[in-house]
């Protein structure tokens, strides 16, 4: 019987020689198709759909004689031979291990733990990983730095704050210690409840959480699912958990950000040393992944000489303790006026600064860059690179500084940066709060010795090549693989 | 010298020629003449159907009208599924650009053109992120007329997606660069249905956008039926895409999540209703009282008992 299309919705087709040529090969070939069916004649018939599609798409088709493997060609064995080849050419479609970034805010924020953030998504979408990035953030701008499109990213705030507004109103009439409990619910409890409902039915194999604001809550909605959780702390942990002017002042939240680690699978720092901190039985949790220098510092084709140029960067806030620099250049400047400061990045204390190096007379020599996102050239053209801050997570800005070959200048006493710069081997370590000042001392026999700047130059790279994007991938990867398979 | 770039149009067929030669008909007859691959993906028909498929494909390599279409097809051994065919259909992804095509559904002339037309546009704008081209359709129901369905894009894309009514997730409409359906993963094998929704639903959370064509009118068209449409199955879907997205519409708040239940289960109703199943029917209209009593009560006094 040759198959006709009765439907109106194809008179289009029926006018076509072409229709005709393959209703010749349908009534060739002896299709089965929509109008062999019992109904084809009602008064509804499927118009592309033919009943048969309709009822055996899903169905398991229990009438094959002959079949094709994937390739198309016509397979001639017996069923069970058949059957045994069919499976083995069978591809499966899976996707890697799960992975869920958590941080609190990312939409439009350029600060580092943002990019640190989306660089570890994009490096573990690259390694295979399924990777979704969760973050709670009332603003809807999109994720400053790059995320590779292969990650998901879910922002789990929406105008649905029902339950944030009911403990508002409850915590004005609970008494001191419980308002704190109220306010930390209707600041976290939705975010808590998303993160659980996501760990309890994605399921990822883990989630890593970015700083306080999101390992508390991660931990707690973790706690009791299968989910593993490594919370990373970027900072010195005297900062990120004692310090009550540090993130949230609620002093409940900072009791719940220790007690909490309880839960955590792995707990994450930038250095060996920072894991002192830590009670005893945390200690085997602990990993230690310093940060990493990006690609683009190996790639500089042509090095520039050097020149008598010394560089400070970062952000221009209390703790890169910035008017040090100025006041240690103030007084050294005049017995070495072919010599320069400059200082890029931004911050709160940039109108101070200025105000600083104008009152000291050093406005002509001292400099501000503002931001500047390519500083490749700028590290591999200063002699000395200065860093005078109170203390560091991973001083990444004296890392990249020593990466093109020059010495740091810093305190001896500020973490985050005394990990890697040696006094004497790729830099000069002071000692803070010394008199004289012992900042502008290293600073001037700097300036005086070219021998010792060459020396300290030297070694620099050698000393930060640990800090790879290879060691950094390789040191997440195999801590998600082994807790993964615990 | 302008780069004529190539379109891979992916085709999912189980047992239905005549749909197939449809869709093919309505692939070869784009106004756009670049070169088209044209891949189907029999998800194991019958033997005969098989063996039809190949005839199919042969006539249309000898048409001097499919010149620049090449047909490419491949068998599922047995039958596996929507999902998994699609998987392979992606899988088999060669060309810069990628349309998607269900054997049974046609595409009007201009699609194709005015879907390129409008990616250029948005590509020249430089927008970051994603874009997938929709684009409006007919509705036509077995013999009833057709309706045009505004896909809007203009929102908030998530909660449109699982709202399900101005914006539909349906992989037929859409035109894209082959990157910006790679990217999103594997279709989710547990859903046997609605894998399309999901897909959707994941390309937004990837950071896409779906556009539409700069005009209104529809270019391709859907024949609907829920004919041999299973109830449960439906639900059961809905169900998974539920827990799935769960924290999406959470976003929402209590009341968007308990309309979205009721929603699944009217449609699960529908389809009972619509294969002669009262007693299941019943059964998802109670459950949908359940969830909304006063949504469910105005909807019997505006249609009656007909989900």
């Amino acid at each position: 019987m040759i198959p006709t299309c009765s439907n109106a919705d194809r008179k289009r087709c029926a006018n076509s020689n072409l229709h005709y040529t393959i209703q010749l090969a349908s009534a060739r070939w002896n299709l089965k198709t929509r109008s062999d069916q019992p109904n084809s004649g009602s008064e509804k018939p499927a118009a592309g759909h033919s009943v048969f599609t309709d009822i055996g798409v899903g169905e398991k088709s229990a009438n094959i004689k002959g079949t094709f493997p994937l390739d198309g060609r016509f397979w001639p064995f017996k069923d069970a031979a058949r059957r045994s080849i069919e499976e083995s050419l069978v591809k499966e479609f899976t996707s890697g291990k799960h992975v869920a970034l958590v941080i609190r805010g990312l939409g439009g924020r350029s600060g580092g733990a943002e990019r640190i953030y989306c660089e570890l998504a994009n490096i573990l979408t690259e390694n295979g990983y399924r990777v979704t990035c969760l973050f709670f953030d009332k603003k809807k701008e999109t994720p400053f730095y790059h995320i590779d499109a292969r990650a998901e990213r879910i922002n789990l705030y929406g105008p649905a704050k029902e339950s944030a507004q009911k403990w508002k109103k409850i915590s004005k009439v609970l008494p001191k210690k419980l308002q704190h409990r109220a306010e930390w619910e209707a600041e976290n409890g939705f975010f808590v409840k998303q993160l659980r409902d996501y760990f309890k039915l994605s399921r990822p194999d883990i989630a890593i959480s970015l700083m306080p604001p999101a390992n508390t809550p991660v931990l707690l909605a973790a706690n009791g699912t299968s989910v593993k959780v490594v919370p990373t702390n970027h900072n010195i942990p005297e900062q990120d958990y004692d310090n009550p002017d540090r993130w949230s002042k609620n002093p409940y939240d900072r009791k719940l950000r220790k007690k909490v680690l309880d839960f955590a699978s792995a707990i994450h720092v930038l250095f060996p040393e920072f894991s002192k901190w830590f009670p005893i039985h945390l200690q085997s949790r602990i990993v230690a992944i310093p940060n990493y220098i990006s690609k683009e510092f190996d790639s500089l084709e042509v090095v520039p000489p050097k020149e008598k140029l010394i560089l400070g960067v970062g952000r221009l806030a209390d703790v890169k303790n910035y008017v040090q620099l100025i006041r240690s250049w103030a007084s050294i400047a005049a017995d070495h006026v072919e010599w320069g400061v400059k200082i890029y990045g931004v911050g709160p204390n940039e109108k101070e600064l200025k105000e600083e190096a104008r009152r000291l007379g050093v406005e002509g020599s001292l400099t501000f860059g503002g931001h500047r996102a390519d500083l490749v050239g700028e590290y591999a053209r200063a002699a000395i690179f200065c860093h005078p801050a109170f203390f560091e997570g991973f001083g990444l800005a004296p890392a990249e500084a020593l990466a093109m070959g020059t010495p740091v200048v810093c305190y001896a006493d500020c973490p985050g940066v005394n990990q890697f710069v040696k006094d004497g081997y790729n830099g000069l370590a002071v000692k803070r709060g010394g008199d004289p000042d012992e900042l502008a001392l290293a600073l001037r026999r700097l300036i005086e010795n070219e021998d010792l700047r060459e020396r300290l130059g030297r070694n620099a790279p050698d000393s930060v090549r640990e800090f790879s994007i290879t060691r950094y991938t390789e040191a997440w990867t195999a801590l998600i693989e082994r807790l993964v398979d615990e | 010298m302008t780069k004529v770039h190539s379109v891979d149009v992916l085709v999912p067929h189980f047992n239905d020629t005549e749909g197939l030669v449809l869709s093919l008909l309505s692939i070869v007859r784009q106004e756009w003449s670049g070169p088209k691959r044209i891949v189907i993906a029999d998800d194991g028909s019958t033997h005969d159907v098989r063996v039809a498929v190949e005839a199919i494909v042969e006539e249309f390599r000898g048409l001097d009208i499919s010149a620049s279409a090449q047909l490419e097809v491949m068998f599922n051994g047995i039958n596996r599924g929507r999902p998994y065919t699609r998987n392979v259909l992606l899988d088999s992804i060669n060309s810069s650009y990628v349309a998607w095509l269900d054997a049974g559904d046609e595409w009007y002339p201009e699609k194709l053109q005015k879907q390129f037309e409008a990616l250029s546009s948005i590509e020249a704008s430089q927008v970051d992120g994603s874009a997938w081209i929709t684009c409006n359709y007919d509705w036509a129901w077995n013999g009833g007329a057709r309706r045009r369905i505004v896909q809007r894009v203009d929102q908030d894309q998530h909660k449109a997606l699982l709202m399900g009514k101005s914006l539909r997730a349906y992989l037929w409409t859409l035109f894209a660069r082959a990157e910006a359906f790679k990217s999103i993963g594997w279709f989710d094998e547990r859903l046997s249905r609605m894998q399309d929704l999901d897909y959707f639903i994941r390309f937004v959370s990837h950071g896409g956008v779906i556009h539409n064509v700069m005009e209104p009118k529809p270019h391709c068209v859907y024949h609907k039926s829920d004919i041999g449409r299973n109830a449960d199955e439906i639900r059961a879907c809905n169900q998974i895409i539920f827990e799935k997205h769960r924290v999406l519409y959470n976003r929402y708040g209590d009341n968007f999540k308990k309309m979205r239940l009721y929603d699944m289960e009217m449609l699960a109703a529908r389809f009972a209703q619509n294969n002669g199943d009262l007693r299941r029917a019943k059964h998802y209209m109670w459950s949908a009282f359940k969830q909304k009593p006063f949504t469910f009560l105005k909807h019997v006094r505006k249609k009656g008992l007909k989900a």
